[in-house]
């Protein structure tokens, strides 16, 4: 089916061929092979015939794809990779000066809290990691850690608005659909900006289908959200037999049509790329089934990935699709752990060893298989894998249960592959680990590595709307170069 | 003088450039030359603001250059046109052909496809047949719908309030009936204007005044926050206000200035507060208004109303004061300002004294304007104006009348910013028209923006606007009627090198229609579309009535509307973009509701034809195409309808013609209108 739709855009290009629009067209479509990409246009320089075409980056990258592991709620930084000795021996006592501001429920915060989770060093890096997370604990000799991100708000929406478009508001793009204005993507028979929300039926994040918008840019940069139950992508057919012999008679009837129309006006090739886009279209419908049917890996793949167990099943499905999607040349992959309300989430208000055990449970072994799985194909330096939330916990007790109140001012986002420093630990907390007080790294900042990593400098990245060059990183961003593979601490 | 000739820099590509932009220089010297002269350091000139944006100062008057060929065109806009084509040697596009051309105006002016008997009916033998469409056009309550979804892109118009819990707002749809009102009444656009800013404090009595402010409560708005974020929330909420003000009504980016002084444009960040500080009391709130049809409640914007519900409200809804904040950061407070414009955007920045005191000479002259209105009700509206006026008190005028000192501004056309006003709209109205802005960048007329290459003729309509009562469908009136508009899109292979993106307007251009356009002709052409106008919208998509009825809730837009670019709502938003992505095809090909409405257009057209094919096939091209099929076309459908009745084995027969009616929905001419 492929190789005959193929063939008739291919004729249909030849026999439209007079029209420069036509011609301007063909060249833009003729690569569908990644192996040869002849690309001439640079970051953000996208053609509206073909808004998805793959770009060339500022400066050589490994990075191919980018998969985002949104701990939605906000980790606990201090239960997790930031182990704090401290906060055992004054476990109990008042914090001197704390601003009682500072979390969401102001004046609920209470005296210091221990960690519930016992620490351990693990690898050849010696990095400390709590009991929760026996399986990403055997990886992190592949990973590398900022202890000392913030953000500027203590609440879901805006910190989760800050953490994926640069400001604690709504309305600005996120950064995977400025990764994708900016680059593009390599598999045009599959979206380019692909969204998985909680796999357990759990809703979206706080900040909603916003969280994955383009904001000012097209929207055809805004991430794709395929649902977690039922038929994943909104009006995907894969008709069959007759069904499918009609609808190929249909895009006959329509094509014939679209060709004479679009030659009597010398070929716009706004017009073509619409033709173009059922042909897309068509082969889609099978294509992304075929991307999506993790019945075809073998057993011992899913268990690499948690499947086996019921806690981790569904997280572990959701991270064994990206990878299937990342070996398709998706660019853009954004998945979630929790849903909406507080006890669905990484929210750990009142209990956070339950809430924390659990979460953890349920993603811990899935994404350590994503990182040896990735590793064993071979993926691993193409892919960008980044894990954190949006913000991290406060050290003390929340009032009236064993929780942790909200903290913009200190948690930790972890990286593997894509080429980072292996095992490196970036930037330090208090001995509380209450606040980023050494190589502090803003939203901003972390943007602007995280661009800097695949290939895009994010001083250069803009798109101009209402009369302004917007970027992603506004007016600041630095890039955090410890991390980077070839740069010192 | 030379800021001016950079702002008419002529494309590259165009031949004899040097030649062009000489005879452009020289053919409007004499304006130039008016317009540079005030600054030659006199006194007076700089008291006047000569150092204002290009786009406040005086319209121009005289046409410099008129074309050598007489016979093309009937007004002033085809002078303008042409004699910019002839200069850069470039023909002008035949005209379009009398279907094309009603087709074309129909979507654009109501946004649905012709009814069969506009397609099969023909005026063609009247001289004045085109200018009877084009009246007719106009009329049409649906122009209201239309036209009203240009203006609601502006202001960024939802139904809900975004954020975590995305509350919803039942009563935010009055606002928008009340901009598909003020279209279809042709409201003085400088009445529309106003009334979005201070209706309430300038006709407190009138409920569509009042409705019209729904226009500042509309924006996102964060129902859930920490005690630690109360004030920024606030400096965000008038911020959201400052700055939709700025790209909608004055097409400049003055949310810029908020962290610091405009990169661009002369605005100052201490310029950028003063503005806020004449919000600074008012918030959203609901209302009961008396209206025609009984009590309606409304979202509206005003100072002491009750606020709105928020799910966690830790602080007040609004803080009297306003002050400077340093990088707009409000733990960085500098001193307490009071209201006031940008001087950049007023020819007369000292005329502020006078607006700021409620009982200006400008209200009574505008009042004396309007009572010349075509609009009768509107000059009563005035009076009632005047009579609140007078009641008022004095020391609550002085805390009431900070949003109304703004209208004052923002539509005085001598002294404030009304000629930007004017500007900016008679721009997008040719936007619209025409798939291209004269100045290419409709947000924004600052430094940053693009120059138009005809700004006598921009001026020329600007001027028509204020002089025919800032009434729009005089304007367009006049657009519709030209040889310009009427043009073909086809594009000659020379053409397409002088002119690749059509500066010069020396045709239409071939455009993608909206997502509302594309639902709602589906809708039309099947027969099943539900005219109600105004009322609640819905969230349920399987509904029959135009897509300006779709409930816009932010966190749940219909996808049906998104996958084709309609905005997002969370920012104003002048141009839509056209992407070409296939979920677009996909949505065509499979949404079932899709194949509902072609299986309607086939049951509407065999109603139509008696049940025989040939004439079923015929309808279903004029009900969706707005024109009749061609010989080979009917052929094309006889054959693939032959080849199915030999090939289909199964006891279900399908109907065929609800595939072909399918396929028209599919085509691109069906989705571009052209």
């Amino acid at each position: 089916m492929g190789t005959e739709s193929q063939r008739i855009r291919r004729a249909f290009l030849q026999q439209t061929g007079a029209g420069f629009g036509w011609l301007a067209l063909s060249r833009l479509l003729a690569d569908e092979s990644p192996e040869s990409p002849v690309i001439t246009a640079g970051p953000g320089e996208y053609h509206p015939a073909a808004p998805l075409r793959a770009r060339n980056r500022h400066f050589h990258s490994p990075v191919r794809s980018v998969l985002w592991l949104f701990m939605h709620g906000g980790p606990s930084q201090v239960d997790t990779w930031d182990f704090k000795p401290e906060l055992a021996k004054r476990d109990g006592q008042e914090l001197q000066g704390f601003d009682q501001s500072t979390g969401f429920f102001a004046g609920l915060a209470g005296p210091i809290m221990r960690s519930p989770f016992s620490f351990s060093q693990y690898g050849v890096s010696g990095t400390w990691a709590s009991e929760i997370l026996p399986h990403l604990s055997q990886c992190v000799d592949e990973m590398a850690f900022i202890h000392s991100c913030y953000t500027t708000a203590n609440n879901h929406s805006p910190a989760q608005f800050e953490i994926s478009s640069g400001v604690p508001r709504l309305g600005l793009p996120c950064l995977g659909s400025w990764v994708t204005y900016g680059l593009g993507t390599e598999n045009q028979n599959l979206p380019a900006f692909i969204v998985m929300y909680d796999a357990q039926g759990r809703g979206l994040p706080k900040s909603r289908s916003i969280h994955w918008g383009a904001g000012f840019l097209p929207g055809v940069f805004q991430g794709a959200a395929f649902h977690p139950t039922g038929p994943p992508v909104e009006d995907m057919r894969n008709p069959a037999g007759v069904a499918s012999r009609r609808q190929r008679e249909l895009l006959d009837f329509v094509q014939q049509a679209n060709r004479r129309h679009a030659d009597d006006r010398n070929g716009d090739s706004e017009l073509a790329a619409r033709v173009e886009s059922f042909e897309l279209a068509f082969r889609m419908q099978s294509a992304a089934p075929e991307a999506l049917d993790i019945s075809r890996e073998t057993e011992q793949t899913q268990r690499l990935y948690g499947m086996q167990d019921p806690r981790s099943a569904p997280y572990g499905r959701q991270l064994l699709t990206a990878r299937r999607l990342i070996e398709r040349g998706v660019r853009f992959i954004q998945v979630y752990s929790g849903g909406f309300a507080n006890h669905d989430c990484w929210d750990g208000h009142d209990n956070l060893e339950a809430n924390h055990r659990q979460f953890a449970a349920e993603t811990d072994q899935p994404i350590a298989g994503l990182i040896q799985d990735l590793k064993a194909r071979g993926l691993l330096e193409s892919t960008l894998v980044i894990c954190c939330g949006e913000f991290g916990r406060l050290p003390l007790v929340q009032k009236g249960g064993t929780g942790r109140d909200h903290n913009p001012h200190a948690f930790t986002v972890w990286f593997a592959g894509g080429g980072v420093r292996k095992g490196v630990h970036f930037g330090a907390t208090d001995e509380l680990g209450n606040r980023a007080v050494e190589g502090r790294v803003s939203i901003h900042d972390l943007h602007a590595t995280i661009l800097h990593l695949i290939g895009i400098d994010h001083e250069r990245l803009t798109y101009r709307h209402n009369g302004r060059d917007f970027r992603l990183t506004d007016v600041e961003g630095e890039v955090v170069r410890a991390i980077l593979p070839d740069e010192g601490v | 003088m030379s800021r001016f000739l950079h702002r008419r820099t002529s494309p590259a590509g165009v031949p004899h450039v040097g030649l062009t932009l000489l005879v452009w220089a020289l053919s409007t010297a004499a304006w130039l030359f008016a317009q540079e002269t005030p600054t030659a350091g006199s006194g007076e000139a700089e008291a006047r603001g000569s150092d204002g944006l290009w786009a406040v100062r005086p319209f121009l008057r005289e046409p410099p250059i008129m074309p050598r060929d007489r016979s093309w065109g009937r007004s002033n806009i085809d002078h303008w046109i042409l004699a910019g084509l002839e200069l850069s040697s470039i023909p002008p596009a035949l005209q379009a052909s009398w279907s094309l051309r009603m087709r074309r105006i129909s979507l654009g002016i109501e946004g649905l496809p012709l009814d069969l008997e506009s397609v099969r009916e023909s005026y063609e033998q009247a001289t004045d047949a085109w200018e009877r469409v084009v009246d007719q056009m106009l009329a049409s309550p649906a122009y209201g719908e239309r036209w009203g979804r240009h203006w609601l892109d502006l202001a960024r118009f939802a139904e809900s309030f975004g954020f975590e819990h995305d509350l919803d707002n039942e009563f935010a749809y009055p606002y928008r009936d009340f901009v598909v009102r003020a279209f279809n009444r042709d409201l003085p656009y400088d009445i529309f204007v106003r009334w979005q800013l201070a209706g309430d404090e300038l006709v407190p009595d009138v409920a569509d005044a009042r409705l019209a402010t729904g226009f500042l409560a509309t924006g996102v708005h964060n129902a859930d926050f920490a005690a630690i974020q109360v004030e920024q929330e606030r400096y965000d909420e008038l911020d959201d206000i400052v700055s939709t003000i700025g790209t909608a009504m004055l097409g400049m980016s003055l949310g810029c200035a908020r962290c610091h002084d405009h990169k661009f444009d002369a605005i100052t960040q201490r310029d950028y507060y003063r503005l806020v500080a004449a919000f600074s009391r008012t918030i959203r709130g609901e209302v009961d208004l008396p209206t025609e049809g009984g009590m309606l409640r409304a979202l509206v914007a005003g100072e002491g109303l009750a606020p709105l519900p928020r799910v966690y409200s830790p602080g007040p809804a609004f803080f009297p004061r306003v002050f400077f904040l340093e990088r707009g950061d409000p733990a960085h407070k500098g001193d307490v300002l009071d209201p006031g414009v940008p001087p950049f955007l007023a020819s007369n920045p000292g005329a502020w004294e006078r607006w700021r005191k409620a009982d200006s000479a400008e209200s009574e002259r505008s009042l004396q304007r309007t009572s010349e209105s075509a609009v009768g009700r509107v000059a009563a509206e005035k009076s009632a104006a005047a009579n609140a006026e007078e009641e008022s008190a004095d020391d609550e005028r002085d805390r009431r009348s900070r949003r109304r000192a703004i209208a004052d501004w923002i539509s005085d056309v001598d002294d404030g910013a009304g000629r930007l006003l004017a500007r900016v709209i008679v721009n997008r109205l040719w936007q619209h028209h025409f798939g291209k802005a004269l100045v290419p960048t409709p947000s924004d007329f600052g430094a940053q923006g693009e120059a138009t290459l005809h700004p006598e003729l921009l001026d020329a309509l600007a001027r028509h606007l204020v002089e025919s009562n800032w009434s729009l469908k005089q304007v367009q009136r006049r657009i519709l009627l030209s040889a310009a508009y009427q043009q073909a899109s086809r594009i000659a292979p020379e053409v397409a090198v002088l002119d690749p993106t059509n500066r010069y307007f020396g045709r239409q251009s071939l455009r993608r229609m909206e997502a509302e356009v594309i639902r709602d002709s589906m809708l039309a052409a099947s027969g099943l579309l539900d005219r109600t106008i105004g009322g609640p919208g819905t969230l349920d998509d399987s509904h029959f009535r135009r897509s300006l009825y779709f409930k816009v809730k932010r966190s749940r837009l219909p996808t049906i509307l998104t996958i084709f670019d309609a905005p997002d709502a969370l920012q104003g938003q002048a141009e839509r973009p056209t992407t070409t992505v296939a979920t677009q095809s996909l949505a065509l090909l499979n949404r079932g509701q899709v194949m509902e409405w072609s299986q309607a257009l086939a049951r509407r057209a065999r109603v139509l034809s008696n049940g025989d094919f040939r004439r079923a096939v015929q309808v279903s091209y004029e009900l969706a195409l707005g024109r009749e099929a061609s010989a080979a076309e009917i052929v094309e459908c006889e054959e693939w309808r032959r080849a199915r009745v030999q090939s289909e084995t199964d006891s279900d027969p399908i109907d065929l013609l609800a595939e072909i009616c399918h396929g028209l929905f599919c085509l691109n001419e069906f989705v571009y209108g052209d």
